[in-house]
């Protein structure tokens, strides 16, 4: 176990002063053949010297929570979706239906508990409940047919779902990716889609942790692609299936990692050994010590910095809550990058 | 470093010059022909024109809509032939290949502006500033109906313009995503917002009023309500005679110039719109010529989107709602052997051709609306030529051109007119005073091309582009990138409404109102910003 206490920077788990820190980082990265940049839980200023930095290397970029997003935007891609905000939802919904056990962060922030603001009527709302689960996407499929009026054989508790949410103004269905599967997501549209022939629905797709939705709006920008993006002679290429970073420390394919974690998510997720660079807060704790651990302030904590805000649902500036002369993300990749050997 | 062009065809409508001659610059404007110094640095353009750099008024650059698009459409990007939704960086390299030192984005909603910025602020070489959209917010229609309504929107919207660091106001089909949310999918001038009761009418004036008593020069953008509907044109007529003389620009007018004759009952309405546009000297317009090929659409006109959803192509779509307008993304392919698009292209063309006043229309695709703005150099190329209009009409479905009076038309742009509809008037429109011309103290933005017997490959790579007298692409190579700034108008304000904008978000969406601010320290600092003054 190591633990980065408080130190600029730490080589094999000894304390090492910044510049060092920097000058180790870089010949690390340098030397590898398939370099992978992952984690990237920062701030947007973080992500675009990501960019920068893969750009120069060649590396895979990679999010610790892209598996979450790439089902919502899965979902999107293979059938368009309709979707709201949690500020909106809460200003106007009449009825909320929550699939599987969302965080409670922004369930608390729609106050389910009291009407819709801007409702004409002011009454209630009515919060459905449907279990996540294997069977989840078929049971989608039987709402569907209810929906759409069709003659199906359902379970009762379906078939009064699927009355009560006739009877909305404005629903809003609300889901964490996390917790579903892609198809279960891509019903869930088609459901809002289908019950939009009538009335109002939206989709509420909540977002992950670690500024997940925040880092693909800034890759999006950057490259035109989310995360899972390799850089060949300087170019961006998007596979989300061969570019996923767990997947290529696994089989070996990248020979070196730099982890970017300056919002204290936790160390890499893999126990297989790999040359490792860590960006992450102090206090974060590794099975091993990485070869080059350097100390990143937290955006939003210790610096300003842009984050996905999750009620709402924009990149908003973060104005730190206790700020501490800490650098930050971008400091140290544009410094690591700068100490990269001429090319 | 003093800067010298020789030889080029100077065209400067705003100070009537059109001729053989040079432009001297230094530091970073145009300075006068010095006596006695010789250039540190000259470039010959014998045989080519020389004008300011251009000014696009209307092209979706930056914001969560085109991001969204990039991140819905990974596919159509494999091939590289897709423009629709560019990175940050190629926008600023494609728009100064072309000649362009400014462009304006047209529609970033005040709650989305953060994004948008940071976007911004990623495209290099060129200027950029953003227009913030108002007209769809439960806040506004509160203000609407209270007593001292009009001073308070007044308020609202140059807080709007501070939080967003905005140049100037849009309103997109003012009341339809307000309607749509209660579950209306139709909405048109005189349509009332449920619950609130005002129309699309009462919400324009509202707003031109605001922007009047604000002093910021650019007028009210009016994206108007019923976009691409047949017969549409009687709401963009509605729509100018509802401005009763007050300053109104109005958004890709190519989409509202639909009338209803012919056997599919969809015809171009251009002539009776570019007749209303030529009798009423407070309008301006931005055409948004259809060019053919895939694009995406990227609205905050959610109602248009919503109905639109199911003509994507490919089969996918994006409908965001939001507080205010939300927006849309749907992907779309404008065909040559489409009788609607056909009468589309021929419509927009018609608009630049018969409206006569070339300070007072614009040059836009709507990007990427109408088409990608890579398309322009092939529009500037059809503005210029009617043998080559001919040639394009002939590839058309000859039954929608005769929808259209676009083969009668026998102009032809001159170069003066290409200068003043992208330079000279766009600058004048926007309250730029050193921007869009070639006097003494202008920036050195500078566009020099090179005649050939292929216009659009002489638009499309400028022979040499200066921006703030710094050579940013030569022969459509760019140099090595540098950014220029992010203009903004910065209205005074009382500062009560910031109060009641606190009480209203905190309560209402649980979110406080400040944090929507656009943070300049995280987006390039005071440098990066340039204030434009305000009429005092």
């Amino acid at each position: 176990m190591f633990e980065l206490v408080d130190a600029e920077a730490a080589l094999d788990g000894r304390p090492a002063p910044l510049p060092q820190g920097i000058a180790a980082a870089a010949a690390l990265l340098a030397g590898a053949a398939a370099p992978v940049i992952a984690g990237l839980r920062t701030d947007a200023a973080g992500a675009v010297a990501a960019v920068a930095l893969a750009r120069r290397l060649g590396a895979v970029l990679d999010h610790a929570e892209s598996e979450a997003v790439l089902r919502d935007l899965d979902a999107m891609r293979i059938g368009g979706w309709i979707v709201t905000t949690p500020a909106q939802a809460r200003a106007f919904a009449d009825l909320v239906l929550i699939v599987g056990d969302p965080a409670p962060d922004v369930l608390a922030a729609l106050a389910l508990e009291r009407p819709p603001m801007l409702d004409a009527e002011q009454r209630p709302r009515r919060v459905l409940r449907l279990a996540a689960g294997e069977t989840l996407a078929v049971r989608l499929g039987l709402l569907r047919a209810l929906a759409k009026r069709r003659e199906v054989a359902a379970p009762h508790d379906l078939v009064t779902l699927a009355e009560a949410l006739a009877g909305a103004r404005y629903g809003v269905v609300v889901w964490s990716a996390a917790q579903l599967s892609s198809l279960a997501i891509e019903m869930l549209c088609g459901l809002i889609e289908d019950l939009s022939a009538a009335t109002r629905y939206a989709g509420l797709p909540l977002p992950a942790p670690g500024n997940a939705a925040g880092v693909a709006q800034a890759l999006g920008w950057e490259t035109g692609f989310p995360f899972r993006i390799a850089f060949r002679d300087g170019m961006p290429r998007h596979d989300p299936v061969h570019y996923e970073a767990t997947r290529m420390v696994a089989s070996g394919e990248a020979d070196a990692v730099l982890w970017l974690d300056a919002l204290g998510g936790g160390p890499p997720p893999w126990r297989k050994q790999v040359r490792l660079v860590a960006l992450a807060p102090p206090g974060t704790r590794f099975a091993d010590p990485p070869e080059v651990a350097l100390a990143v302030g937290r955006p939003g904590i210790d610096h300003a910095g842009a984050l996905f805000h999750p009620v709402a649902a924009a990149v908003l500036a973060a104005l730190p809550t206790a700020p501490l002369p800490r650098p930050t993300a971008a400091d140290l990749l544009g410094r690591i990058q700068a100490a990269l050997p001429a090319c | 470093m003093l800067t010298r062009i020789t030889g080029g065809r100077v065209i400067d409508p705003a100070h009537g010059r059109d001729g053989v001659g040079d432009v001297w610059f230094e530091d970073g404007r145009i300075v006068p022909p010095p006596t006695g110094r010789a250039a540190d640095a000259s470039y010959d353009a014998q045989g080519a024109i020389v004008l300011a750099g251009g000014i696009d008024i209307h092209s979706h650059i930056a914001g969560s809509n085109l991001n969204t698009a990039r991140l819905l459409l990974p596919d159509l990007r494999r091939d590289g032939s897709f423009d629709g939704a560019p990175a940050s960086f190629e926008i600023g390299r494609l728009y100064a290949q072309m000649g362009f030192s400014l462009v304006v984005e047209p529609a970033i909603s005040p709650t989305v502006a953060m994004q948008a910025q940071l976007e911004l602020a990623a495209i290099p070489f060129i200027d950029r500033a953003i227009l913030a959209v108002v007209g769809n917010e439960d806040f506004l229609f509160h203000l609407m109906r209270a007593d001292d309504g009009a001073n308070a929107i007044a308020d609202y919207v140059a807080r709007a313009l501070a939080g967003s660091r905005a140049l100037g106001v849009k309103c997109i089909n003012p009341g339809a995503a307000a309607a749509l949310k209660a579950n209306a999918r139709a909405f048109g001038l005189d349509d009332v917002v449920p619950r609130w009761g005002f129309s699309s009418r009462a919400i324009i004036h509202a707003l031109q009023q605001a922007v009047a008593t604000t002093g910021v020069v650019h007028p009210l953008h009016l994206h108007c309500s019923n976009l691409g509907l047949p017969g549409n044109v009687e709401t963009a007529l509605a729509t100018i005679e509802a401005a009763e003389g007050r300053p109104l620009h109005l958004a890709h007018l190519q989409f509202y110039a639909y009338g209803t004759e012919g056997p599919r009952k969809f015809s171009s309405a251009a002539p009776r719109l570019a007749e209303a546009v030529n009798r009423e000297k407070n309008i301006t317009v931005d055409v948004g010529q259809v060019m053919f090929g895939q694009t995406v659409t990227v609205s905050c006109d959610v109602l248009r989107q919503f109905n639109g959803r199911h003509s994507a192509h490919p089969r996918t779509w994006s409908i965001a709602e939001d507080i205010g307008n939300g927006g849309g993304v749907v992907p779309f392919r404008y065909r040559r052997t489409s009788f609607a698009n056909a009468v589309q292209f021929a419509a927009g063309l018609e608009l630049f051709l018969l409206i006569d006043d070339p300070t007072r229309v614009f040059f836009t695709t709507d990007h990427p609306n109408g088409a990608p703005f890579t398309t322009y150099p092939d529009l500037f190329a059809l503005l210029m030529d009617r043998e080559l209009r001919a040639q394009w009409l002939a590839t058309l479905p000859q039954e929608a051109v005769a929808m259209t009076t676009l083969p009668a038309i026998a102009r032809e742009y001159t170069w003066p007119e290409i200068a003043m509809m992208t330079r000279t008037a766009p600058a004048r429109l926007l309250g730029l005073v050193d921007r869009g011309h070639l006097a003494p103290g202008a920036r050195a933005d500078i566009a020099v091309y090179r005649p050939q017997a292929d216009r659009a490959a002489m638009f499309r790579h400028a022979a040499l582009v200066f921006k703030d007298g710094v050579l940013v692409a030569r022969d459509g190579e760019v140099t090595t990138p540098r950014f220029g700034r992010v203009l903004h108008s910065s209205p005074g304000f009382d500062r009560a409404i910031d109060t009641r904008l606190a009480g209203f978000f905190e309560d209402t969406y649980g979110v406080p109102h400040r944090a929507f601010d656009v943070a300049a320290e995280l987006v390039g600092g005071t440098e990066h910003f340039e204030v434009v003054p305000c009429r005092s």
